[in-house]
């Protein structure tokens, strides 16, 4: 349905993104890499802000510059820095937005209060934004990214700055919004995805460094991750992934290609991929 | 775009603080201006006996009005009144409206090409200056002796002032209107949605419209206070050309000639038509810039730095001689705003055509509508940088 092809962004001389292909289809994508990869100017592109340098984007078939608003009809978007008007409740700006996005007042109104009841804001419906918490400002963003119920949904690192027990919940939030529709998800929060996403695209030294299933990217470590003692000397050669603490003590996670002495290998995990692809780069 | 997001852009405007403050500041130097004035230049016991005599002597001088003058009790204000209007001239009998274009081509030494313009200028007058003779107009009582104190208030002082005010405020919402999803975070959520970058046009929409309600509210204001304090009730139908008005300049003083004949509310309600068409190409200036500069205050520093550039443009020309810059720097929007005490007149060595303010405004109008279609074109295809 929605298809990047060979895109690439520069800003100037500056290569943000280069000859990136994708394909997606309904279910949900979690686009991972670290801080600066590029992942929200791919974003940007994908919502229409930001203009391919090369290459185009096709909503089943036509390119998306082309379909103007009639593309954006069918998008909901959650940026990362989610702006809002301060002296608004979330009823009048979600007010506001649908008119935005095209909807009249008599459709908009019972949206509102379904979208407001699902993210559980019914009860501070009518409470100036100002004063919200975090978590609660980021399910105002949820529910104007639903207010028209889009096809395409894109979230843009939208558990930055909530806590654990609020990750969680909008984790089940995003995961009951996935029916029907594409939903693409950008974090460099491993456990945000690692569960709810079909299908995790990973970018590169700015490319696209694959785009495959949880299950098919941990199988890329099968039998190489160990979990070795802190104090034990490794002679084979192994990249760190981390160290954690188990009851015998510290001990470090690695990849290595062959068994160290007396080490079975242990199942990878998302993390584990994670820090094994994008190793120096920093990130989580 | 619906009325609702026109409608949600304005009380974007109303929501500013600072809007009320400017707005209240504005009507109470209003007001101070009035009261100042009144108290320092104009009489009031003269206006007021100028109005009971024109209730016995009619408003039009000549010897019905003398003979009636005389025949009324004596008073200070009688003999003043007696002096301002016996034996008046026609003086636009005589008055050959060439001899004024040369005045100021001499005493500006202006070149040829200029020259011949001018002059051509105060031929194309002439015929108006016929009517003017013909129509008795200068034998229009208005407020005698002290018609000049108040047309000067009126339209030299008062109306630069509010029209001065509704511009600024004109361009300065403007841009704040465009800065406003900058400054809120929320260009992202609005530029990727069904409306996308044409919520412009709702902001110009409601800019433009914003600028018409500060305008009529603050002109309005001004000028029901200004109405209270000096009663017009009698001298409407004066006109403006009257004897009692006239224009000083360098070359000397002129009578206060229009291209039409204006009864003094027919030259109010002109001149509160050109001042709201001014007030619009100011808001139209607040959107070009609003669209290039997406920080407000930025935008606002930009706005007084393009104010103060083109309100010293035609000095700077000037005194380079460079007359054709000087003649087309006077079409600028600021330029005309501080040349609005002689809208519709001859306008002297500032103008080389009839009817300059008019063409001038409607002109910019156009330039500024072209400039601000070409920037919006432009945003339209333009990355959004968060």
């Amino acid at each position: 349905m929605l298809s990047v092809e060979h895109v690439t962004k520069k800003y100037g001389s500056y290569l943000a993104l280069e000859n990136i292909t994708l394909e997606f289809e309904n279910g949900v994508y979690g686009l991972l890499a670290p801080n600066g990869a590029g992942k929200t100017t791919l974003l940007n592109m994908l919502t229409t802000l930001l203009l391919p340098t090369e290459g185009e984007i096709l909503w089943e078939g036509t390119d998306i510059a082309a379909l103007g608003k009639q593309y954006r009809n069918i998008l909901g978007y959650l940026p990362q820095h989610f702006g809002y008007y301060r002296d608004n409740t979330p009823k009048q700006f979600l007010r506001y937005l649908a008119a935005l996005k095209g909807m009249d007042g008599k459709t908009a109104a019972p949206r509102i209060q379904e979208l407001l009841k699902l993210v559980a804001l019914l009860d501070v419906a009518d409470k100036k934004m100002k004063k919200f918490s975090g978590g609660m400002l980021q399910r105002v963003g949820i529910a104007q990214a639903m207010l028209n119920d889009p096809k395409l949904l894109i979230l843009d690192e939208p558990t930055a700055g909530l806590d654990p027990r609020e990750r969680v919940r909008f984790r089940n939030l995003i995961h009951s919004l996935s029916q029907n529709r594409i939903v693409i998800l950008s974090t460099h929060i491993v456990s945000d995805i690692e569960t709810i996403a079909g299908k995790i695209i990973l970018l590169k030294n700015h490319e696209l460094y694959c785009c495959k299933s949880p299950g098919e990217l941990c199988n890329m470590l099968a039998g190489r991750v160990f979990e070795v003692p802190a104090d034990r000397k490794l002679s084979k050669p192994y990249q760190l992934l981390g160290e954690h603490q188990t009851e015998a003590g510290t001990a470090l996670r690695i990849v290595c290609e062959t068994p160290p002495d007396g080490f079975s290998p242990v199942a990878p995990n998302l993390e584990d991929v994670f820090l094994y692809v994008y190793g120096d780069e920093g990130g989580k | 775009m619906t009325l609702y997001i026109v409608k949600c852009e304005l009380k974007k405007i109303a929501s500013l603080p600072m809007l009320w403050i400017f707005f209240s500041l504005c009507l109470i130097l209003n007001v101070g201006i009035i009261e100042g004035y009144r108290y320092s230049n104009v009489d009031d016991s003269f206006i007021s006996y100028v109005k009971e005599t024109a209730a016995i002597t009619g408003t039009e001088l000549g010897g019905e009005f003398s003979e009636r003058l005389a025949g009324l009790k004596d008073s200070e204000e009688k003999r003043r009144l007696y002096e301002e209007t016996y034996e008046v001239k026609n003086i636009y009998e005589d008055l050959k409206a060439v001899d004024l274009g040369q005045a100021y081509i001499s005493v500006y030494a202006l070149p040829d090409r200029w020259a011949a313009l001018m002059r051509n200028k105060y031929r194309c007058l002439q015929p108006m200056v016929d009517e003017l003779a013909r129509s008795n107009a200068g034998f229009s009582l208005y407020a005698a002796g002290e018609t000049k104190n108040l047309h000067d208030l009126l339209f030299s002082i008062l109306f630069r002032t509010v029209t001065g005010e509704a511009c600024v405020l004109a361009a300065l919402c403007m841009i704040f209107l465009y800065g406003y999803e900058y400054q809120n975070k929320t260009e992202a959520v609005i530029y990727a949605s069904y409306t996308g970058r044409n919520i412009q046009h709702g902001k110009l929409a409601a800019g433009l419209l914003f600028g018409c309600l500060s305008y009529s509210l603050i002109a309005g204001i001004t000028l029901l206070i200004y109405l209270g304090v000096f009663d017009y009730s009698w001298i409407w139908s004066s006109n403006v050309s009257s004897i009692f008005n006239y224009v000083e300049e360098i070359t000397g003083i002129k009578p206060f000639l229009t291209w039409i004949p204006f009864p003094l509310w027919e030259y109010l309600l002109a001149m509160l038509g050109l001042g709201l068409v001014l007030t619009l190409i100011f808001g139209l200036i607040g959107a070009v810039i609003g669209r290039l500069c997406k920080n407000s205050y930025l935008g606002a520093v930009l706005f007084f730095l393009l104010a103060l550039a083109m309100m010293t443009a035609p000095y700077f020309l000037a005194e380079k001689d460079l007359w054709s810059g000087y003649f087309i720097s006077q079409f600028l929007p600021v330029c005309l705003w501080l040349s609005s005490s002689v809208w519709l007149t001859d306008m002297g060595i500032i103008s080389l055509i009839p009817f300059h303010e008019t063409i001038g405004l409607f002109g910019n109008v156009i330039i500024w509508g072209i400039l601000t279609a070409v920037s919006s074109r432009h945003f339209s295809g333009k990355d959004v940088l968060l």
